[in-house]
């Protein structure tokens, strides 16, 4: 049996007076607990989060999930960060070059060690990359651009690539997190679970982790930046979203990144407690598969398009905590290579698809299939907001002849059947990007290579013209690529094998003792920077 | 000898029980849609490989009766084999759960005997009475309100608001795990205790009205001795029922309380398990409630035997 350490939690102890076990014991700590709800503490010792569920591992090959890698990303380190600007930082790398567009060499630091003091070495970075871009993990799609990873020398890593990869340093920030090589090899298949844990370099040292009971993580007294705020972090797993907010509302926890976004407004006004906005680089979209009927038809799609209320949902699935979309972009992965007024007018020039019923109607006439059709769209159980939207496209479609069958599947079942690529039809996901390089979002959902089992071109959207856009896209020619994306995004827009929904933002709760300084950073949840932008409310 | 006769028939048809449930349960596997290889191997890549490393691990080339046999062979030691999400043992999973669930449903159960038994019988022996109607009519009220809204009620009173107790989680350390399970036990104990208390009332109400009890209060005997030995003695078998029957529900069917307090608890477990098609788990968590259930009929009739002397000579007679 899995017993449960205690933990200082001086603090809430102190706010609540309680010591003793029964009925008396909580009639004296009326007396004793006064009202203050806020922490009066100056030097906090312990962080208590909040997780939706649990992590599925540690071992970041295995767990690209949020909750993995928000633990993961505070007890293991990556060779570079990404700093607010999208910009790579040193990390566990103290420099790196490109003597080629298809080559990089990182230079370790030489003063790191793991938590069992033994040092950093290129082989623990070696073995760690390879199994990240391993293609059969789950890591893997992301870095399909890397030929391989050699150690050259005891602080030497060089990353050989199949083509150029603007988006590699951010991708390598986010997932490429290391462990030491010998405690991999001996946990095997237990690194990273509740039995093996994990070895890493970070501020953070794992020392509990229970996907009943939560997470505990210490601070690493001889970590080689800078020192941890916090002497140990607790994450909290608790499901239910009613309960969460209980939580964060007494102070029982601090914050979390998982506010249910359908509620975010109640959350909002709770007391004892804030929401954040911080800003995300993703898009909300629906995928039609062109590669079989009925969606082989772009009569079809537009009418799809014109019966969606996007701007309805947005307002009731997400609370306003997201921006409506003017193109299947992201806006920052516009701006990048357009600026901001070259973004604008693009967006301006696009087709656009107004909710108007009559007009989805006129093009599902002009259509072969004018009297409609039936089709499932399938979502994952633990995301509300896809129920609603899946049950707000079933309605509206079906007064132009539609029949949409929202399909619930446990969420292990919706990634799989994603990854299988079989009989797609329509499909309704999160994008969460990791750059603001349009080429990112592009190859993984609008290739050719991507439009197989395993890929993310969901709609099995390709010709031979975009083929060679995308390559100017990819490509070292800047000049070539605002001309490129602009020929992409129209393609998109008009034959719509994608519906852009909106760009999600990601709230954040806290309890009133504390808040977030920072509201410019999308890579917040990653390596930990969210715990370096929390501080005492003033 | 009749005792242990007895007692042997009975574990006889416990165990012809579970072994109809286990088939049952291990039936699951092959009804689930999609192949048993993509459901056990949930989200991992179906790689060749990988399907034939089930295929040899939960021996799926075998006839069903002899996949049954060793699964049941394994089962009875302890060994359900591997979770499908988290690829623990199944053991290891369950382990961290079921103190959970017992410590909430020990606690519940002893508010639920402490509030509803003496409530009970005070009703039923001041029968018509104003105590008689308040607590028929709170019993009545604790009765129709489902958990999870008195749960959420009682969270954000006493959570919340008052901040007397914290609002989800088991704590660390004896005096802290009673607080954190304080509320959730209240709430668990509601419903059970009106159900109790209606029992007890009945009974009582039926035993009040002998002969020998108001030749008891003639003779002059001490109110503790009218109430504890003749009044609930008399009265023990339907509240025994009753109550082994919510020991049993409490252990097995505490899902929304735990969901609400966020405990850690089976009942969430087996929630969890079904929507992401945990099958191992399910089947283990299947085979215990059942276990559990069947275990406390037994024990229902045990005390029986201890408490009610007529049954317990009954047969030599």
């Amino acid at each position: 049996m899995v017993s449960w350490e205690p933990v200082a939690a001086v603090a809430r102890r102190a706010r609540r007076g309680l010591a003793a076990t029964t009925v008396v014991a909580l009639a004296c700590a009326l007396a004793a607990c006064g009202s203050s709800s806020s922490s009066s503490d100056g030097a906090r010792t312990q962080l208590s989060w909040v997780l939706g569920g649990a992590p599925r591992s540690l071992d970041t090959p295995r767990g690209v999930d949020v909750s993995s890698l928000t633990v993961a990303g505070l007890a293991l380190e990556p060779l570079v960060t990404l700093d607010a600007g999208g910009e790579a930082q040193p990390a566990l790398a103290r420099r790196w070059t490109t003597p080629s567009p298809r080559t990089v060499e990182f230079r370790l630091r030489d003063d790191v060690r793991f938590w069992d003091g033994r040092p950093l070495t290129a082989a623990d970075v070696e073995y760690s990359l390879r199994r990240i871009v391993d293609p059969r993990s789950q890591t893997g799609g992301f870095f399909t651009s890397v030929a391989g990873v050699r150690a050259t020398g005891a602080r030497g890593v060089r990353i050989d690539l199949r083509h150029p990869d603007a988006g590699l340093l951010a991708k390598l920030a986010i997932y490429g997190l290391v462990v030491q090589r010998d405690y991999a090899e001996r946990k095997g298949d237990a690194l990273g679970s509740p039995n093996g844990l994990t070895m890493g370099t970070g501020p953070y040292r794992v020392t509990r982790f229970s996907p009943a009971a939560g997470i505990e993580i210490e601070r690493n007294d001889r970590y080689w930046g800078d020192r941890p705020a916090y002497r140990t972090i607790r994450f909290e797993i608790i499901p239910d979203a009613e309960t969460r907010r209980l939580a964060l509302s007494s102070g029982d926890v601090d914050g979390t990144f998982d506010v249910p976004l359908t509620d975010a407004r109640r959350w909002s006004q709770t007391n004892g407690m804030g929401v954040f906005r911080t800003p995300m680089i993703a898009v909300s979209y629906l995928s039609m598969d062109v590669s079989a009927a009925p969606f082989d038809d772009v009569h079809v799609r537009r009418a799809v398009a014109h019966a969606v209320d996007r701007e309805g949902l947005l307002q009731a699935v997400t609370s306003d905590y997201a921006q409506p979309a003017g193109s299947f972009f992201p806006a920052a992965q516009l701006d990048s290579v357009l600026g901001a007024d070259g973004a604008r007018e693009l967006v301006a020039s696009l087709p656009r698809y107004d909710f108007d019923l009559d007009q989805a109607r006129a093009e599902l006439a002009r259509s072969r299939h004018p009297d409609g059709f039936s089709v499932s769209l399938p979502f994952a159980a633990g995301a509300p907001q896809w129920r609603q939207i899946a049950q707000s496209v079933a309605a509206n479609l079906r007064q132009i002849g539609i029949t949409v069958t929202p399909e619930q599947m446990p969420g292990d079942k919706w990634i799989a059947q994603l990854f299988a690529h079989e009989d797609l039809q329509m499909q309704g996901t999160d994008s969460r990007q990791s750059t603001p390089d349009p080429n990112e979002i592009a190859s993984v959902t609008l290739s050719q290579a991507a439009a197989r089992p395993g890929g993310f071109n969901l709609a099995n959207f390709t010709t031979p013209a975009l083929e060679r856009e995308l390559a100017t896209l990819a490509g070292g020619d800047e000049a070539a690529r605002p001309e490129a994306l602009r020929a992409i995004a129209r393609t998109v827009a008009t034959e719509v094998p994608y519906l852009p929904l909106w760009y999600p933002e990601q709230p954040a709760a806290l309890h009133e003792g504390l808040e977030l300084t920072v509201d410019d950073n999308p890579w917040l949840q990653f390596n930990g920077a969210w715990l370096r932008a929390l501080r005492p409310a003033s | 000898m009749d005792i242990l006769a007895f007692i042997g028939r009975r574990l006889l048809a416990m165990a012809a029980l579970l072994a109809i449930v286990s088939f049952l349960v291990f039936g699951l596997l092959t009804l689930a849609p999609g192949s048993p290889e993509q459901t056990l191997l949930g989200t991992r890549p179906a790689t060749p490989e990988a399907v034939a490393a089930i295929r040899d691990q939960y021996d799926l080339d075998e006839p069903f009766l002899e996949r049954y046999g060793t699964w049941i062979a394994h089962a009875v030691q302890g060994d359900f084999g591997d979770s499908v999400q988290s690829q623990q043992p199944v053991t290891d999973v369950l382990a961290q759960r079921w103190p959970a669930t017992l410590e909430l449903a020990l606690y519940a159960f002893a508010i639920a005997l402490l509030v509803a038994i003496p409530a009970g019988m005070v009703a039923g022996v001041r029968r018509g009475g104003a105590v008689d109607r308040g607590v028929s009519l709170t019993a009545l009220i604790g009765f129709s309100a489902p958990a999870f809204a008195t749960g959420i009620l009682l969270l954000y009173v006493f959570g919340v608001e008052l901040e007397w107790v914290p609002t989800f989680g088991l704590g660390d350390g004896v005096g802290d795990r009673l607080l954190h399970l304080t509320l959730p036990a209240i709430t668990l104990a509601i419903a059970g205790s009106a159900l109790l208390v209606r029992q007890t009332r009945a009974a009582v109400m039926d035993v009040a009205t002998r002969d020998y009890m108001t030749f008891a209060r003639a003779r002059g005997l001490s109110r503790r001795r009218i109430w504890i030995s003749y009044a609930l003695r008399n009265s023990a078998l339907p509240i025994v029922t009753a109550g082994g029957l919510l020991l049993a529900t409490m252990l097995t069917g505490a899902v929304l309380v735990e969901q609400t307090f966020g405990l850690p608890g089976m009942g969430s477990l087996l929630v969890e398990s079904v929507g992401s098609q945990d099958i191992p788990v399910v089947q283990a968590l299947t085979l215990i409630t059942a276990a559990v259930v069947v275990a406390m009929n037994l024990a229902i009739d045990l005390v029986y035997l201890a408490v009610d002397p007529r049954i317990r000579h009954g047969r030599s007679r």
